[in-house]
């Protein structure tokens, strides 16, 4: 990041060389008058000397120096100080030499004996000038830094899309380094497939002249996510020394675009969606939950009349096994139904926990056990890891089980076979308060970036069949213990005994005492 | 089947009534009463003094388990009470009775044989509670909701 500059000194430096004392001295006397500070060499060693260059905005350099010309100097000075204007100060016999020097990029020439008006007059301008330039770099660096450290993405895509500049900011929230993705199609590179023709679409229009203002896209990231950006479009022209831009191929013209490109400024707005989509899920919940109120009762009912009827309709049909096995399939298919309105009902009713003191080991064996059918015909184990830590807790065991199955359910869904599970417990705290964090593993293909993002929200599921409901009640039934619920994906190991639970991993954070 | 007992059953919905007459005279009971409402099931309990009460809770002009809490001060009868709802409320009501035992809608036959052993059993308790005059009821392990 560039430093802001310094001011400049009053009317900046002038570097006088020259071998003659008097003329020295002389030129000192005329260029004090204008306040420059001064300084003096007799030699080009001397001048070779110096340690900074910075500055200097004025050297005045006599033809003939002891050491050498200053031709001879000319080209190591237009080295040492770019921004320096040369002014030769020569004798009239000398005027050939004095031209061959501005040949060499000398900017004038000052002829002896000296004249102070045109000298004053000639030093005026090259310091007017050294303090544009001067001013214009820092204003330069300034923007640079304003760009840089611009807390939102800003891109520019030139008109064939390709990519010519993204920000520290863009890289941070898309983790692409610029080096890596500068020059590339900008539209493959950030955007989703089937947001790519709208955004195509509106970069032409940017290109076309059109602002362009609060166009939401996801950005595709180096990880796989999705981050939500709110982009303002508009065209710039003529670009140069874009800051951070690869140079493009052509070496004639390093850092330096000419003609119009799209510049967009995003926002990420990724956690401002999700908090939108957690209202939303709310507001929907509430309906839903008022909806349930309504229908509770009635579609109770009615389940528990079917229910009624299927049994009276198996005691008459005894003596005929055919329709008696169709009987069977409408109590699978009731039994089903029953299941969901349960789900359904329980997730919408409020969550009052029944605390008991409870080894936590108990519950999950009991949840484990409640699955037989479900293992059934299966390859399937259940490691348990809980060495040196105390299960007592203070929880609804009911309610607990409730979770460990869930993930079970889950894991035996995934999970091809043989199937190992392991639970592991370690003593751990929450805000100082004791806990136990128990971790569930499988060894099934773990979970995506996405299925990671969203497995605890209500009706998101992977599966064909179920209500998508199963982690969402884990977590309530987690949080209204005080405790936290994540999903990861274990990194696979590298001991083989490690490798095989790397699959899903389902972290469940539990205060001992959750009253 | 350990003893045969008399009993009233009280449900609004035909189907449910139906149920319970095809169903427990199979499970060695008799249907002494049918209603289809609190006042009728009172009404019905008064004449034929029935051993066991199965009744709705949600049912016009009385719940089931205002139903039997009347019917405990009149003449103490074990009642099992039946319903959909299975809110905290609902069966906080209905379990704070000593002569209530809940059980949650859809019933299945196999369960609900021990359920009336179970109500007449904490009945049977409670009444030997309040001749010993100890006032200690004792508690049954409740019907939790199902899932």
């Amino acid at each position: 990041m560039a430093t802001p500059p310094a001011p400049l000194p009053s009317s900046g430096r002038v570097l006088i060389v020259d071998d003659d004392p008097d003329t020295r001295a002389n030129l000192c006397d005329i260029l004090e008058l204008d306040g420059y500070e001064i300084e003096t060499a007799g030699t080009l060693a001397e001048v070779l000397a110096r340690p900074a260059w910075d500055d200097v905005f004025a050297i005045l350099l006599d033809r003939q120096l002891p050491d050498g010309t200053a031709e001879e100097l000319l080209p190591r000075l237009r080295q040492l100080a770019p921004e320096a204007a040369v002014m030769i100060v020569t004798g009239h016999s000398d005027l050939h030499g004095a031209i061959a020097a501005l040949r060499q990029g000398a900017f004038d020439y000052i002829l002896k004996p000296i004249n102070p008006e045109p000298l004053r007059a000639s030093l005026m301008r090259v310091a007017d000038r050294y303090r544009l330039a001067r001013g214009k770099r820092h204003s330069e660096d300034a923007f640079r830094t304003l760009v840089e450290a611009a807390p939102c993405l800003i891109i520019l895509v030139r008109p064939d899309f390709s990519l010519l500049y993204l920000n520290p900011c863009a890289e941070e929230v898309t983790g692409h380094a610029a080096g890596e993705v500068i020059g590339r199609n900008a539209l493959e590179q950030f955007i989703p497939p089937e947001y790519r023709s709208a955004i195509a679409e509106s970069w032409r229009r940017v290109l076309a002249g059109q602002l362009i203002r609060g166009v939401e896209t996801p950005v595709l990231c180096r990880d796989g996510s999705r981050r939500w950006v709110l982009w303002n479009g508009q065209a710039v022209m003529e670009l140069e020394g874009i800051p951070g831009a690869a140079p493009p191929p052509d070496p004639a013209s390093p850092y330096r675009f000419e003609g119009t490109a799209v510049l967009a400024i995003g926002q990420d707005i990724t956690a401002l969606k999700l908090s939108q989509e957690r209202t939303l899920q709310a507001e929907r919940l509430a309906a839903i939950g008022q909806m349930m109120t309504g229908l509770a009762h009635e579609s109770g009912n009615a389940l528990a009349r079917s229910q009624a009827c299927l049994e009276m309709l198996a005691m008459e049909l005894q003596e005929q096994p055919e329709a008696l096995e169709l009987v069977g399939r409408i109590q699978k298919a009731q039994n089903h139904l029953q299941q969901l309105y349960d789900e359904v009902r329980n997730y919408a009713a409020p969550l009052k926990l029944e605390r008991e003191p409870w080894p936590l080991d108990a519950v999950w064996r009991q949840a484990w056990s409640n699955l037989a059918v479900r293992r059934q015909g299966r390859d399937v184990l259940l490691h348990e890891e809980t060495a040196n830590v105390n299960l007592h807790t203070l929880i609804d065991p009911f309610r607990m089980e409730q979770v460990f199955r869930n993930i079970f359910e889950n894991a035996l869904a995934a999970c091809a076979d043989p199937v190992s599970i392991a639970v592991t417990c370690t003593e751990a705290r929450i805000d100082a308060i004791p806990a136990i964090r128990v971790t569930i593993q499988d060894n099934g293909p773990g979970l995506t970036p996405e299925v990671r993002r969203r497995i605890f929200e209500p009706f998101f599921t992977t599966k064909t069949k179920g209500t998508g409901l199963g982690m969402a009640i884990a977590r309530r039934i987690v949080e209204a213990h005080g405790g936290q619920i994540d999903a990861d994906t274990t990194p696979g190991a590298s001991s083989p005994g490690a490798r095989r639970f790397a699959g899903a991993s389902i972290h469940l954070l539990l205060p001992r005492d959750s009253s | 089947m350990s003893q045969c007992l008399r009993i009233a059953v009280a449900d609004d919905e035909p189907d449910m009534r139906d149920y319970y007459r095809r169903i427990l005279p199979r499970l060695g009971h008799r249907v002494v009463g049918v209603s289809a409402t609190g006042a009728e099931l009172l009404d019905q309990c008064r004449e034929c003094r029935p051993d066991l009460v199965i009744t709705d809770v949600k049912m016009p002009d009385m719940d089931g388990i205002e139903a039997a809490i009347r019917l405990t001060r009149d003449q103490p009868t074990p009642v099992i009470v039946v319903s959909a709802l299975h809110d905290p409320e609902t069966i906080g009501r209905a379990t704070a009775e000593p002569t209530v035992t809940y059980l949650a809608k859809p019933i299945r036959q196999a369960e609900l044989g021990p359920v009336i052993t179970q109500a007449v059993r904490r009945f049977e308790q409670w009444q030997a509670g309040r001749k010993d005059g100890d006032g200690i009821v004792p508690t049954v392990s409740e019907t939790r909701p199902a899932r």
